[in-house]
Parts: C-alpha cells; structure tokens; sequence
C-alpha cells in the first residue's frame, strides 16, 4: 500500500498489506492475518524441493543486486557437517529507499517467517538480522517479535515441533552504507571494519565465521512465505512484462510528488502510473525533469526516458538504467541537478571504506570539483575530468560503491550537460562558498 | 615538519572499569550468541556510548582486555562506524539526514533550523547549555517521510523547520 | 602434487604449479606487475588497485595478486587498458601525496616515484585543491609515521596482526579521512616492527636511525649476512663513503624471508668504529712498534715455534669460518684450548615465519666455530690460561677482569684484532684485523647453513683478515707458497682440514647459502 497514503487500485498489495496496521506486530495478530503457515509447510517438505520452489518463483533479490534467490540458495552445501548461517540485510542505506523500515516496523513476524523458511532450506540453524544502528523503531518491534516468536515455538530449538532448530540474532549496525554490502556485513558482524572483501572465495562456500552463509534482504525474505502458502507458479503469474521479473515489488517513492511513500505493484508495471497516478504526480505547476529509479547507485533517468518503462529489471536497464533497491527519486524542474548530484557523490565519499585507491580518492576528488563548479569557478575541462574520473572509478574495485558514485555523474553530464555548462560559464549564481 | 607528542608519553588517566556487575552480565549474555567473543565488538561498543556516553581510549582498551583483541583493533572498529562518538557530546545528540532525496525536500532548512533552536550554531558543536549536540548524517532510510532526525534513540519523521521548536522542547 | 599450469604474459609463455597467483607467474615470466599492497610475505588484500592486469575472455581487469592462474589464461600486463588502469591509480595516489620527495627519506627507492616516472601522468589535474594534512606521528622507538605520504597499502598493519602477532596498528577512520593508527598508550615496540619501515612502500613510515641521513643513489649496497645472532639473516650492508649507516634484509625464504629484528638491525655502529688497530705492532724491549706486514708475519711464526707447551685462543664469535678455520690451524697438533665468547640474550620470535627470530645466542658464526674446533664459553680457556705458553686473541672483547687475568699470567700473547684497547700493551704482538664488513667469508647458522657475507667497506690502515695471516704463516717459505689471497680461496682451503667443507667453494653457496649435511654438521672437535 502507499504507506502513509491508502492503497491505490493500481498497486497489488502483498507485503505492505498490514503497512500502518498496530495489530500486525504482534504474534497472535500475525497468526490471525495467516502467518507462519509458510514456514509449518516448509519444515514439512524437503529442502531441495524448497529450493526448486523459490526457482520457479523467479524471486530475485530485492536488496539491490537481483540475483535469482533459488539460485543463491542452491549454492550453499548440502551436507558438509559445518555450521551454516543466513544472514539478513536490514541494512537499508541506499539513498532513496525506505521499504524495509516499512516491512520491519510493521510486520516483522513477516520478516522473521521469511528468514526461518530460508534457514531452514540451506540448513542454517542460526539467522543474523543486521539492522542498521539508525533503525532504532525496527530494532524494538523486532526485539519484541523475535521474543514473541520463541515463546510461540516458531523459532527455538525445536520449531513448531519439527526437529529442527532456527536461532535469531539481532545485530545493530553503527553508522556504515557499506555494510549494506554482503561481504562488508559478514566482517561488520564478525566485530571488524565493514570492509568488502574479495571474491572468490563466495559466502556459500566460505563467509561469515569462514563458514557457508547466504545474505538476503528484507523484501526478499518477506517474499518467501506469500510463495509457500499461494505457490509458485502463483508469483511467477505476477509479471506484467519480462518474465524473468516476477512478483510484487515495493517502490519507494520520494521527492518532488504529492504523495510520497512505499507503492507496491506488479513487476512490469508502466512507471509513470507509479509516479502520476499512485504518487499523485507533480506539484501544482512543476512538470517532471529526471527520474532515479534504484537508489542513487544507478544512472539518473531524464523524463523523457521514464515513458513507456516498465517498472521491472529488464525495462529499467532497456532504458539505460536499473531498477536496483526501487528507490524512486522524483525530481521535478525546480531541481538543481549539479548540486543533486554532488549531494550524492559527497555521500560516497563519506561512506567508501578506504581500501581501494581509486573508490578512497576519486569520490573525494569527484566531489571537490563539482564543489569548484557549483562555487563558480569551474572550468569545462572539469567535464571531462570528472568523465575520466568516473571511468578510473568503474569496474577496478573489490566492491561497487566506486562505480555507484560514477553512474550519478556520467548519467547527469550525459543528459544535463547545459546546467553544468551554466555554472562554469557563470550563466548560474554559485550556490556553494568557494573553499 | 611538525611532530605531533610521542605515543606512550600521555598522562594517565582513570578509567573506571565499565564491563562489571550488570552490564557485563549483559555483555556475557551475548557470548552464546556467536563463534568468536570479537564478534561482540559492535554490541559491547553499544553498551559502552550507552553507559558513559561516548568511547574514550581507556574505554577501548578495557574491552579490548574483555574480548580479547589489542585496543588498536578497537579503535579501528571504533573509528569507522560513524554512529560512535569518540568524544563526549550533548546530553541529547541530534542527526539530521542531509543526503539528496531529502535534501529535494527541504532538508537544508531543516537543518538550519535545529542549529538555530538547538543553540548549536554549527554541525558538530554542542550548545552552550550542554543540552545538544547536532550533526548533518547520510540517508537515514526514510526518504518518503523528509525530513527525518534521530534525537538520541528517537527516529522522528516529517521534521520541518515550523515544527522543530516543539521537538525540541521535549528533550531536556 | 598439484598439476602446472601454463599461461602466456606478454607473450611470454610460463609453466607454473596451480594455485599459483597472476603476479607470481609473471614474476617467473619476467614481467613485473606494478603492485603497492601484495607482498610474498603477508596475506594479500588487493586493496592498491595496481596490479589490474587484462586477461582475455574476461570481463574485467583482474587483480594479479588475488587471482589463480588457469590453464591457457593469456595475460596482458602492458596493454593500455591495463597501463591507464594503473596510471588512474597513480593519478589517485598523487592527488593528496606532497611533493616531499627532496625531503623524504624514501627518494631514490621509492616505489611511488618508480611507478609515476615509469607510467604516471605528465602533470597534475589537482592543482588547485587543498591536500588532505596530518601532522607526523612518532610511534617510537625508531618508526616514524608521516600520514600525508600514506597511500594506505596496508602493508605495516598486516605485518603486525600476522607476521609479528601484535596487532598494534590499525587503519583509522574511513574514506579519504583514513590513516594508519596507534592505540594511544601504545607503541611500536615489538622486537621485530623495523620492518614497517621496508615493507613501506613509500616514505610515510620511516627510521628515525636513518633520518636524514644519506640518500638512496650514494648508497652502496653489499650483501651481506647479519652478525647479530646465530639465525644468520640475509642482509644488505649500506654504506655512503666506506661508512655503514644501515642494515636492512634481504630477501633469502630458506632462511628469514623478508624480514630482519631491530636489534640485528641496529648493530651496525660498531662496524664503523675509529678506534682501530691499524698497523702491526711488534715488542721490542718494552715498546711495541709499527711495522710491516713481513717482519710481523715473520715474528708470529718465530712465537709460534718458540712457545712449545699448551695454547689458549680466545676468538670472537663474529669472525668468519675462514678465519677461525685457518687460525685453528696454526696451533694444530698442540695441547690448544679454542673458544669463542657467546653473549647471550632473549629470544625473539617472529610468530608468522617458521624456524625465525632474534636468538638467544648473540653470535653469527657459533656453529663455524665449534666445526673448526671451538667450545662456547670461556670459562675453561680462561682457566687453561696460567699454564699456558702462548694465547692468541682472535678478536675476542674481553672484560676488564679477563684483560687482568691475561696480563697476570706467564703466557705470550699474541693479539689479533680490530679495536685497539690498553691490554694490548701486554702483547708481544699486535696485528690489525678486518670487520666482517672489509672482507668476503662466510657464517654457519644455527641449522648448519654457510652463507657468503661480501665486503661492504675498505678495511682502516693495514688490516687484514685473520684467515690471511694465518694463511701466509701457514704457507711457510719459499717460492712455491700456496696462500689463500682471496676469501674465496681460504674457504675451498678449509676442506683439507674440516670434512664438512670439504670439496665447496664460495660459488656453490649462492645468494642463499647452502645447509651442510646433517652427519657432517656435527660439531668437531
């Protein structure tokens, strides 16, 4: 639904049904609204079936990345004697999102259900939610759901009397987008720097504590019960376009709309019902000008580009974009988009962990001159040293943030070349103090 | 070139031991919780900004001590998650999300306007009262509902510069 | 046995074992990938970036440190995709590096200034951006930390957390902010963190010993073998105008890979000592007087022959095998009472490396001493001394209760050494002799393995090496004398006597040493 606003006819209404309902968090309200009826039929089934199950599905991951989850499952070993963990992101930090704070406050049984049916399908007996220190509200809903849930017997040494074991760790994060970076999570959870580290080796086969680990994100896991109890075949059916984009897919909605706000839709929805319709559109006498439409991570959209796109993977990179966290930032014409722009790599530069040369220096260098240009003495030989900047900052580094950093540049030199152009000429009055 | 003090030659100060009685039952608690007792860094670093209000040097040696790890490491740890303090702050501690989703949404006046009633005057400083302490911090994950703050462990949503004075008003 | 794999370089082709990493294939290939953070001896991070190299049928530039060769890979490490990949990084390292280089230690061997002069851009683009500025940090004792030049390889952290196994660094902060940080009542103190200042690929981590001292392009550099203890690391001897002003190791991985203790490291001053003896001194009446070599060498082989009855030789255990060997010999065959004086310390390991550290017995050549006929210790020798007809000092530091003792008894003297001290006017002969540093010979470790030291400096005035006196004397008169002139030459003369060198020359020995068999390493006595 688009929490806070009431549900739109053009969203389905999957995850975020119970988004703004008291009565969800608890336990017994959960079980009445039918929870934990995914995870008693899963404990039931075999686990490879499980796994063939989430395959069918076509759910992919939700966090950002949209790697086929059945898939990531399937990689973990199946009978190697050794300890093996499920990890769940709740790490939220991609500029733009929202939607897991949404499943987390208000339906964290939802959260918990999803993970104990993972864990159980890798053979994991122990979950860790990583939930981003900021999140303080999460943190007391889940704490409380997560002791509800043992009460209950659906999590503990013996869930729902089936022998099998599932443990819940709650763990708080301190301050780090990287984190958010599956590899970076393990190092943060094992008591280190949130530094990536280099793959090979995988989690699956070596991650957290050394040990197989599969990392999930929050929409992602509260997914899984919807395809125990409605079937496959069922979420595979919600696909308005790409087939390989299946299911619902919460879009968070911010900016400049009337109503912003987390909408869930069917993958393949057209992306202007999500920002004219559901979101209300434009303020009164502003028309639209760019479109983010994945968290600032990926290449800004110019308007003409958000027509006839479908809301789903494969449409979003068909218009030279992608559909990453569903971050949806609505700029309208009223937007600066040099200094948007250098709000965001100054983000980056903030959060890169130090390790790689070029991630370290280049989004503080890249920041530095869009602030020379934005303080009125930037010069147009800027533009293409921020281009080969951009290009040193791409594909060369243990984790992406680097190339996160690079997609809101190129994509805003490429298709709004003239509000640079009128900074430098002095066309534009500087909007920051020269340092 | 200048040369900063050498290492070692500092004054000792008194560290009063934190990890006793309750709170290191709390700590010990979390032990069962994971392979390694480094992996409690991060939640026995919690403990600590919760008791004293912020991690000083003494403070990372003593869980170093406890867990097992050099109070080098610590302070690694320590320095790079952004939400521990390493020096003391205001007795309510203000973040402010400033990242460009919010900042399309008036963040900036937000912003100024809690350095204004806070009595802060500039990020990072604390009032003169000894009541704030206000920072600019990265997206807080609630781009929907901008402006968003954190007022110790109060996530507030929608702040706008009209309703900051009675946000404010509340934390004593 | 794991099978080889053959991959191309450039070009090159190379067969290697599997699991071997890009950028030691191309090592054997000899093509040398640009790197910061990747060191044979530490855990690889590929954090620097620099090692990118193409490899076709790959997406990506893949960092050479971290990635396995595979059958039939071909590598590019000078394409220009690869050369701007490393030029992005240079590019980067530079914009918050000073141009300290006229005052920086590390000019003249710096990898950064390699890498730009080889490969950088021409000029800046950051000119007119501030430079991020920390003020130096002493870390103490000798390691200085000068943050601004950091290009936080991470190379001293990962030194301490795994091969010193004191994690006393850590890197601080987070993005460009970051440095390498100290705990605040801490310091770097560990008896092996000198090697921070080597592994530095930069001059941000510097020796305090060394500051300022000489520059890289007038040192010479001699390979040499560390007089510190018995583990017989692989040094280099650096000297600037026949002064030794550091040590440093060289790599030798039988023996202690890349690494080197600070007090090896720091024992070098004694080697440019002033206080030499510098000519042959020979008793007449109650006066010494300098002569030449001829009428000394002449006078020991008349108090050689002169004094029948039992010998006592007092050697320092930092004399070569040469020396010892030949000097053993010139009392062979007589009632002799051979021993070297062995200092002893704390052992110190280097918890990250087998079989290194810093050992407890503060001799280089205890076992050449003991395969040429000498005991530890000078307690019996000592005693052997009141009825003793000759003792010959072989460089031995004696204690000024041992130079009483020697004065008081009857004995000749013959004293052979480096420094000159008062207890020599007791002698009847005094002869210069050479430092390890002024002559070629070898050390036997404590795993019995002979490593050649080079010459590094001019020996003072008239010095020479103890296995060239007693070489000449040993050789006798006349036309056909066969003494050794060379330090190569009095090793291969060894194995006539001592049947563990039997049949080894210098050249056998290598950069690395050779380790004798174990039957033969048995000491002889």
């Amino acid at each position: 639904m688009g929490y806070p606003h009431p549900s739109h006819p053009k969203e389905t209404v999957l995850l975020s049904r119970y988004f703004g309902d008291p009565g969800a968090r608890a336990y017994a309200g959960w079980v009445e609204r039918g929870g934990y009826e995914g995870l008693r039929k899963a404990l039931a089934m075999p686990r490879a079936d499980l796994i063939e199950m989430m395959k069918q599905s076509g759910l992919r991951g939700r966090g950002g990345a949209g790697f086929p989850t059945g898939l990531k499952w399937s990689f973990m070993p199946k009978d190697d004697g050794k300890p093996h963990y499920l990890v769940c992101n709740a790490d939220e930090s991609e500029p733009g999102t929202f939607k897991d704070r949404e499943i987390l406050r208000w339906t964290p049984h939802a959260v918990i259900e999803g993970c104990a049916i993972a864990a159980y399908a890798i053979h994991a007996e122990r979950i860790y939610v990583y939930i981003r220190g900021e999140f303080t509200e999460a943190w007391r809903v889940m704490t409380r759901a997560v002791e509800e849930a043992y009460a209950s017997g659906a999590l503990g040494a013996n869930v729902f009397g089936s022998g099998t074991r599932i443990d819940v760790v709650l763990h708080r994060g301190a301050g780090a987008y990287i984190c958010g970076e599956e590899t970076a999570m393990m190092n943060s959870i094992e008591g280190k720097r949130g530094n990536p580290r280099i793959k090979p080796p995988f989690p699956a086969q070596s991650g957290l504590f050394g040990m197989p680990t599969t990392i999930n994100n929050v929409e992602t896991l509260s997914a899984v019960p919807h395809i125990l109890t409605r079937g496959a075949a069922w979420y595979k059916g919600l696909s308005l376009s790409s087939p390989r984009s299946t299911g619902t897919k919460l879009l968070s909605v911010c900016g400049h709309v009337q109503r912003p706000g987390n909408y869930e839709v069917t993958m393949g929805t057209p992306m202007r019902d999500l920002i004219f319709d559901m979101a209300g559109g434009m303020r009164p006498g502003r028309t639209l000008k760019a479109v983010i439409p994945g968290g600032s991570s990926v290449p800004i959209m110019s308007a003409a580009e958000t027509e006839d796109c479908a809301l789903d993977y494969e449409g979003i990179v068909a218009k030279g974009s992608m559909l990453g966290s569903g971050g949806v930032i609505v700029m309208d014409d009223s937007t600066d988009m040099v200094r948007t722009i250098w709000r965001y790599t100054r983000f980056y530069a903030h959060e890169s962990c130090a390790q790689c040369t070029q991630c370290r220096e280049g989004t503080a260098w890249t920041t530095k001159v869009l602030e020379r240009i934005l303080s009125g003495r930037g010069k147009q030989a800027d533009l293409q040293l921020l281009l080969d900047l951009a290009d040193n900052m791409t594909g060369k580094t243990i984790c992406v943030l680097s190339d996160s950093c690079a997609a809101p540049v190129v994509s805003g030199i490429q298709k709004f070349r003239e509000e640079f152009d009128a900074y430098i000429a002095g066309a534009r009055r500087p909007v920051l103090a020269a340092v | 070139m200048s040369h900063a003090p050498a290492h070692g030659n500092g004054a000792v100060t008194s560290h009063e031991p934190i990890f006793t009685g309750e709170v290191k039952a709390r700590l010990e608690a979390l032990f069962p919780n994971y392979p390694t007792k480094q992996a409690c860094l991060l939640p026995a670093l919690w403990m600590v900004q919760e008791a004293r209000g912020w991690i000083s040097e003494p403070a990372m040696a003593e869980l170093g001590e406890v867990l097992g790890v050099t109070p080098a490491f610590v302070k690694g740890v320590v320095t790079f998650y952004t939400m521990y303090h390493t020096h003391p702050v205001g007795r309510h501690f203000i973040q402010v999300c400033t990242t460009s989703p919010c900042g399309l949404c008036g963040a900036e006046e937000t912003l100024q306007a809690i350095l204004r009633e806070s009595g802060c005057g500039e990020l990072g400083a604390t009032s003169p009262d000894g009541r704030f302490t206000a920072v600019e911090v990265e997206c807080l994950g609630a781009c929907g509902f901008a402006t968003p703050i954190l007022v110790d462990d109060d996530f507030i949503e929608g702040v706008t510069p009209e309703r900051v004075p009675g946000i404010l008003a509340a934390y004593k | 046995m794991s099978a080889d794999v053959t991959v191309t370089v450039d070009g090159m082709p190379v067969t290697v074992p599997a699991g071997t990493m890009i950028i030691e294939a191309a090592k054997q290939a000899g093509v040398l990938v640009p790197h910061y953070c990747y060191h044979p001896s530490l855990p690889s991070p590929a954090v620097c970036r620099m090692c990118l190299v193409e490899v076709e049928k790959s997406p990506k530039l893949v960092p050479a440190c971290v990635t396995q060769v595979a059958e039939g890979q071909v590598v590019h490490v000078s394409s220009a995709t690869a050369k701007n990949a490393r030029q992005g990084v240079l590019e980067f390292l530079l914009i918050n590096h000073p141009l300290d280089c006229p005052i920086c230690d590390q000019a003249g061997e710096c990898e950064l200034q390699d890498y730009v002069f080889q490969e950088g851009r021409v000029a800046t683009r950051y000119g007119e951006y501030a430079k991020r500025f920390n003020p130096v940090e002493d870390f103490g004792p000798d390691v200085l930390y000068v943050p601004n030049r950091c290009i936080l390889c991470t190379r001293c952290v990962r030194f301490m957390d795994d091969v010193a196994g004191a994690a006393v660094l850590n890197v601080s902060e987070r993005g460009d902010r970051a440095y390498i940080g100290i705990a605040e009542e801490q310091l770097l103190d560990h008896p092996w963190a000198g090697n921070v200042v080597d592994l530095c690929p930069v001059g941000s981590l510097l020796s305090k010993d060394f500051l300022h001292k000489a520059r890289a392009w007038d040192l010479d550099k001699t390979a040499s073998i560390c007089p510190g203890c018995t583990q017989g690391c692989s040094i280099s001897i650096d000297t600037r105008d026949d002064v030794v002003v550091r040590f440093r190791p060289r790599p030798n991985l039988e023996v202690n890979r890349h690494f080197m203790c600070d007090t090896g490291r720091q024992g070098y001053r004694w080697l440019n000592r002033g206080d030499r003896v510098e000519a042959p001194l020979v008793r007449e009446g109650a006066r010494l007087v300098a002569t030449d070599w001829d009428r000394a060498l002449d006078r020991l082989g008349v108090l050689l022959e002169k004094t029948t009855g039992s010998v006592v030789l007092l050697a320092s255990g930092r004399l070569s095998t040469e020396s010892l060997g030949l000097a053993r010999q010139l009392v062979a065959g007589r009632d002799v009472a051979a021993a070297i004086h062995v200092p002893m310390g704390d052992a110190q390991p280097l918890a990250g490396i087998p079989n290194l550290a810093l050992r407890r017995e503060r001799v280089p050549n205890l076992k050449g001493a003991e395969l040429t006929g000498y005991v530890a210790g000078f307690e019996r020798a000592f005693a052997a001394i009141p009825r003793a007809a000759l003792v010959i000092v072989l460089d031995a530091d004696l204690t000024p209760e041992e130079e009483a003792r020697l004065a008081a008894a009857g004995a000749e003297v013959v004293w052979m050494g480096t420094v000159a001290t008062d207890a020599q006017h007791h002698a009847q002969l005094v002869l210069p002799l050479t430092t390890m540093a002024e002559e070629n010979g070898t050390y036997v470790n404590r795993d019995g393995r002979v490593q050649v030291f080079q010459q590094a400096k001019g020996a003072p005035g008239m010095a020479r090496p103890a296995w060239w006196v007693a070489g000449e004397v040993l050789a006798g008169p006349g036309p056909d004398r066969d003494a050794p002139g060379t330090g190569a030459e009095a090793f291969a003369a060894l194995g006539q006597y001592y049947p563990a060198f039997a049949g080894l020359s210098h050249a056998d020995l290598g950069f690395t040493g050779l380790v004798l068999p174990p039957r033969l390493a048995e000491a002889t006595r």
